[in-house]
């Protein structure tokens, strides 16, 4: 261990990375000194996940070095990195469920006796020293999967320890934490700290920043906005670094007012999904764009998908036009003219193996027949040209399998699934991700045409802009809960993050 | 522990249903607890129990091997066409006139065609395991078609014939005893016990359970997964060869068609034992007492005189019910957690 | 009715939009086993191009042939196997005679007492034969049981159910119009090889031209996706298990007119042959890849080439051999095609 205490355990210098037309990472600069903890904050997007990644040895950056312990270091693998002693905790642990907690920790170096066996007497004694170490109370012996994922995430604390790292990333540990397991990791951490370890911590969490941290970078856009300690800085500060002063899109929607007899197209009340949403009420008028707005894991997805059915919820009831759903599945929600845009559209929203013709039509099968039974293979041809030339879908024709298609080209033909149906509630679950900007362009106007020609929609969107251009009601998530429910005219970007992150 | 009893459940429900079992044997035909009932129980179910437990370590890599049958036929008449050398020397003429062939002249020393029985086994298996690990095609076709091919060698020899002649040594590994034990018993025991020690208590035997388990996170620990994947059929390979080998001693022949429909037996008895085909996770001690869960079914159902074709039904339930209750006993467990 | 494109339906109507060499090459290398296969026969026997011995050969295709249809639905919609179909095809056979011979439970086992007419009889048979294949769906759905180990239970428990109906003894003769199911003849073409045709044909219909096909190959190239696209994947992978059952009952009723008994012997392992002939076809083990054109390729390679080795003069033991060896062929062959197109 060092003594000098500004002496740098870890230092990031001018790391570049860049993706065709994103830049992940923009000369990012970050040192990390013994005994500390360093936060690291910034919206979804601004780079905090490419950062630690790059760091972990998962991805190699484009330019730029690492140095650790005064010396430059680059790394092949996750595991050339561990073996140097920097461990990475994510949220999702590449995890075997069925084998025991010691297991796990020692998997790739499993202790043996001179005979060639494994020596689990030794293998057990070393993981329980670790396990005891952080207090855990946690058995070796147990099954992995059996755990709980608060304690499995301090298994692999322990297996961070284990490797003998001596920086240790957190990859929002509060996302997946109870309040009385996080008041534990914290003490973890602070005696991790004690030790002369240094912790790089990752939050959405404000005041978790300012009660674990000592200094916090913050950024946004792949680049780094400020480094302070945080005894320097505010909360507003902080969520001002975040934000930036960005100017304001112009917004391409006309005020909406709701019509003053209309019943909501949609309303949810109380529902819950225990563990993942939490008494979650609202309604959405005919003609309104209604944003949800939340950090990765609020439970917005989760939202949609109780919406129309895809997930069973434990409590509460689903109103669509007037119908009140218990027990649906997609298929009858749909029937009632709600449907799901969902987000990953290569896993949940196309047949990558078909052609553009058969996805659009998949939908509305049923309204595509003569006499029920034989498709009315014209009227498919007929719909699914009319919506490539209406979306401008770009293809060399409608036999196109969609797995050939561009991104942006790909979520044009899962819009025009639900858009060929008569549809009275889209809802759109991150409908720009991943798109370039000419197809961002053309879908957000889609969308407002949509409000605009009468039908009610709820945007899903992690890109405060987006919400703030699009919609006519913004509600905020954290944790399962919607902590904010506010009109657009009242809605900051400050104040839409102080939200999402359960401060206010 | 909150979940106390559905665990207890997971980890000792089998040997529960086969204690249980036992109990209602017992009480259903006085002869069940006969030295000589359970002695002849043993003996016939080990050759099934030899051949699942290298379906059991094929299984737990997420793989499965339908080969297994063909290769005891073929094993078998290797192993007589090797100990009747000149049979294919010197009289090819007469190559499927076979019966009361008694003078033995083995091609190679006598240890030696055991041995060359058994790297075939390993051989085919190998070949297996490297076609379905290195195209990535699911290894139930590859060994569906191994297992067509392997039964057509077989009966190549002799055109489908047996061939009758084996050495003593080989009637022993049927017929003998170790101690007052039969032998096929005891190789049973010894193979269980071995391969359970391989699979519990060494790096190998973890590995393979990680690579079943999650190829990729088994990956990103450092471990290299192809080893894994593709050795569990060559075991699989070499303990069929010993079934065949096992069985030219028990019909002192060496028989082609033998062991048709086996891989099925074994594998109903690794899944009725709780390993799950998906891989990664299951025993070698759940499949010892899934082969003898369906030994004890049959063998009382002989005992109380019932016809052959109600014991098959029995048998197919038994496989859907234990899946479906190891399942619901799963289910319940998860619903409890949350 | 075969159509050779890889996205699995010809009411695409149109040219792929992707047609390199190679992807003509993987979609179309089954058609050209079979093109060899066929010319290696006809210079081997003379005889072989006639009408009358194309005919022979359609029907001695057409049993395989209708649990390969089946197994064809199975495996499209994701299901992977069904194992049951030989044993539903044997119990199906059984209970035809048996229902002829009713009988036979008080003594006159030749002679021909019908439970109630034959039409009747056949009913009951097809449904007992989609009633098995509802059992498994079920038990796939609802339990959870993987395909797998579901059809495995079935097919040892229906085998071991053919066995205990008949008595395990062969019932023998069944009437004149059981008979024509197997043997007759409609002008030169084989009642059955007819039969299968019109299976073929229309199961191609439903796959191809009807929303229920269009959400069956949904289901199975992305349960998730269809879902979500308002389809419940369960439906049509029990409807998948009710057609393949009910498909093995109809190979049970002709085939036992074929043999004019009733045998719980017959067709063991042909629900491998089934799996290979799919496979060898090319349709996808994955699910939501592959066509009903493509497995009628694939039984007739399987039919012909036994065909073919006979009249080589190959013993039936060396023919199994290669038989194995096509099938890894085939699915190799396959793999290393698709792998370097894209």
């Amino acid at each position: 261990m060092n003594d000098n205490p500004n002496a740098l355990l870890l230092e990031v210098q001018s790391l570049t990375k860049a993706y065709p037309g994103v830049v992940a990472l923009d000369n990012v600069d970050l040192d990390v000194r013994y005994g500390e903890v360093h936060c690291l904050a910034g919206e979804n997007g601004a780079g905090k996940s490419t950062l630690i990644e790059i760091v972990g040895g998962t991805i190699a950056p484009d330019s730029g070095e690492i140095r650790f312990e005064g010396t430059r270091v680059s790394f092949e693998s996750p595991r050339s990195a561990q073996d140097k002693g920097i461990a990475v905790l994510h949220q999702e642990l590449p995890a075997l469920p069925d084998l025991t907690v010691a297991e796990n920790i020692y998997l790739s170096r499993l202790p043996r006796t001179r005979l060639g066996v494994v020596d689990y007497r030794s293998l057990h004694r070393e993981a329980d020293y670790w396990l005891e170490f952080i207090n855990s109370g946690i058995d070796s012996r147990a099954v992995f999967g059996d755990l709980p994922v608060a304690k499995q995430q301090l298994v692999s604390i322990a297996k961070a320890l284990s490797l003998d790292a001596k920086v240790i990333i957190f990859d929002e540990p509060s996302a997946v934490l109870t309040l009385i397991e996080l008041e534990r990791l914290f003490e973890i951490i602070k005696n991790l700290r004690k030790d002369g370890k240094g912790i790089v911590y990752i939050s959405h969490r404000l005041d978790e920043i300012f009660e674990i941290g000592d200094r916090v970078t913050v950024l946004r856009n792949g680049a780094v906005v400020a480094t302070n300690p945080t005894s320097d800085i505010d909360k507003n500060d902080l969520i001002r670094h975040m934000v930036g002063r960005e100017v304001h899109e112009t917004r391409l929607r006309q005020r909406f007012s709701p019509a003053q007899d209309g019943t909501p197209v949609l309303e949810v009340k109380n529902v819950t999904r225990r563990g993942v949403l939490e008494n979650v009420s609202f309604s959405v008028s005919a003609g309104e764009i209604v944003g949800i707005f939340g950090l990765v894991g609020a439970g917005r997805t989760e939202v949609a998908r109780a919406i129309v059915g895809a997930d069973a919820v434990d409590e509460g009831v689903v109103t669509v036009a007037g119908t009140e759903l218990r027990k649906h599945n997609p298929k009858r929600t749909l029937r009632y003219g709600a449907c799901l845009i969902p987000e990953d559209r290569k896993l949940q929203g196309l047949l990558l193996d078909k052609s553009v013709r058969e996805n659009v039509a998949l939908p509305s099968l049923r309204d595509l027949t003569v006499g029920r039974v034989l498709l009315d293979r014209r009227a498919i041809t007929v719909r699914a040209r009319d919506f490539t030339e209406k979306l401008k879908i770009a293809t060399p024709g409608i036999e196109q399998r969609s797995k050939f298609l561009s991104g942006g080209n790909q979520q044009k033909v899962v819009l025009a699934k639900w858009l060929s149906r008569n549809m009275e509630l889209f809802i759109f679950d991150e409908p720009t991700r991943g798109v370039d900007v000419g197809a961002k362009e053309e879908i957000r106007r889609l969308i407002v045409d949509l409000a605009e020609s009468g039908k009610a929609v709820i945007l899903i969107s992690s890109e405060i802009p987006e919400i703030l251009m699009l919609s006519d009601r913004v509600l905020v998530m954290h944790s399962g809960r919607i902590t904010g429910n506010v009109p657009v005219t009242e809605a900051s970007q400050e104040a839409l993050l102080a939200y999402s992150m359960g401060s206010n | 522990m909150r979940f106390e009893r559905t665990g207890f459940l997971k980890r000792y429900g089998l040997l529960l249903v086969l204690i249980v079992m036992v109990c209602v044997s017992v009480l259903l035909s006085p002869l069940f607890l006969t030295p000589q009932n359970v002695v002849n129980l043993l003996t016939q179910v080990s050759f099934v129990g030899i051949i699942a437990v290298g379906m059991t370590t094929v299984i737990l890599t997420g793989g499965i091997d339908l080969s297994v049958g063909s290769i005891v036929g073929f094993s078998s008449i290797l192993f007589a066409t090797m100990m009747h050398g000149n049979l294919f020397t010197f009289m090819p003429d007469e190559m499927f006139i076979y019966a009361g062939m008694q003078d033995l002249t083995p091609l190679l020393p006598l240890p030696f065609n055991l041995f060359v029985v058994l790297v075939a086994g390993a051989l085919i298996g190998l070949v297996s395991g490297a076609l379905s690990f290195s195209l990535k095609i699911h290894s139930f076709i590859i060994t569906l078609g191994m297992m067509i091919f392997v039964r057509g060698l077989g009966r190549s020899y002799t055109d489908g014939q047996p061939l009758f002649g084996v050495p003593p040594y080989i009637s022993w590994l049927a017929y003998g005893s170790i101690l007052g034990v039969p032998t096929p018993v005891v190789l049973w025991i010894v193979i269980v016990v071995v391969a359970a020690f391989v699979l519990k208590y060494t790096r190998y035997g973890r590995r393979i359970y990680a690579v079943g388990g999650d190829e990729e996170a088994a990956r990103l620990s450092g471990i290299q997964p192809a080893l894994y994947r593709i050795t569990p059929f060559v075991v699989s390979g070499v303990c069929a060869a010993l079934v065949g080998l096992m069985m030219s001693g028990r019909m002192a022949a060496g028989d082609p068609k033998i062991a048709e429909g086996w891989e099925l037996d074994a594998i109903g008895a690794v899944v009725i034992g709780g390993t799950a085909l998906q891989g990664g996770k299951g025993s070698l001690v759940g499949t010892t007492i899934g082969v003898l869960i369906v030994g004890i079914v049959v063998n009382v159902m002989n005992l109380l005189g019932i016809a052959d074709y109600p014991q098959q039904m029995v048998k197919g339930m038994l496989i859907i019910a234990a899946v479906a209750l190891q399942n619901l006993i799963a289910r319940f467990g998860r619903e409890h957690e949350r | 009715m075969a159509d050779g494109s890889t996205t699995g339906g010809t009411w695409l109507s149109g040219a792929p939009a992707r047609g390199s060499a190679a992807d003509l090459l993987v979609q179309n290398s089954h058609y050209g086993i079979l093109v060899v296969l066929v010319t290696i026969a006809a210079s081997l026997a003379p005889g072989f191009l006639t009408v009358q011995n194309f005919l022979n050969l359609l029907r001695s295709f057409s049993f395989l042939g209708f649990i390969s249809v089946g197994m064809t639905f199975v495996i499209l919609c994701g299901g992977i196997v069904d194992l049951s179909v030989a044993s539903i095809l044997a119990f199906s056979g059984v209970v035809m005679a048996l229902l002829q011979h009713w009988g036979i439970y008080i003594g006159f086992t030749n002679e021909l007492s019908h439970v109630y007419p034959t039409p009747f009889i056949i009913l009951t048979v097809l449904a007992l034969g989609a009633g098995i294949g509802l059992v498994n769906g079920l038990i796939i759905t609802k339990l959870k049981v993987t395909g797998f180990v579901t059809t495995l239970g079935m097919m040892v428990f229906v085998r071991g159910l053919a066995f205990a109906v008949s008595g395990g003894g062969t019932i023998f003769g069944v009437d004149d119009f059981t008979r024509y199911l197997g043997r007759g003849m409609v002008g030169p073409i084989p009642f059955v090889a007819l039969l299968w045709i019109v299976t073929i044909v229309a199961g191609s219909f439903v796959l191809n031209r009807t929303p229920f096909g269009r959400r069956l190959y949904a289901t199975g190239e992305n349960p998730e996706t269809a879902f979500l696209s308002g389809i419940n994947p369960d439906t049509y992978r029990i409807a998948a298990y009710v057609i393949s059952g009910f498909l093995a009952a109809v190979a049970g009723i002709c085939l036992t007119g074929r043999l004019d008994v009733g045998e719980p012997r017959v067709a063991q392992a042909w629900e491998l042959n089934a799996i290979a002939a799919v496979v060898i076809g090319g349709t996808s083990f994955d699910g939501g890849r592959g066509s009903l054109g493509r497995t009628v390729v694939g039984v007739m390679i399987i039919g012909l080439i036994r065909n073919v080795l006979s009249l080589l003069g190959v013993l039936p033991s060396p023919q199994e051999m290669i038989m194995g060896i096509v099938l890894i062929a085939a699915v190799v062959v396959q793999h290393v095609i698709s792998r370097s197109k894209v």
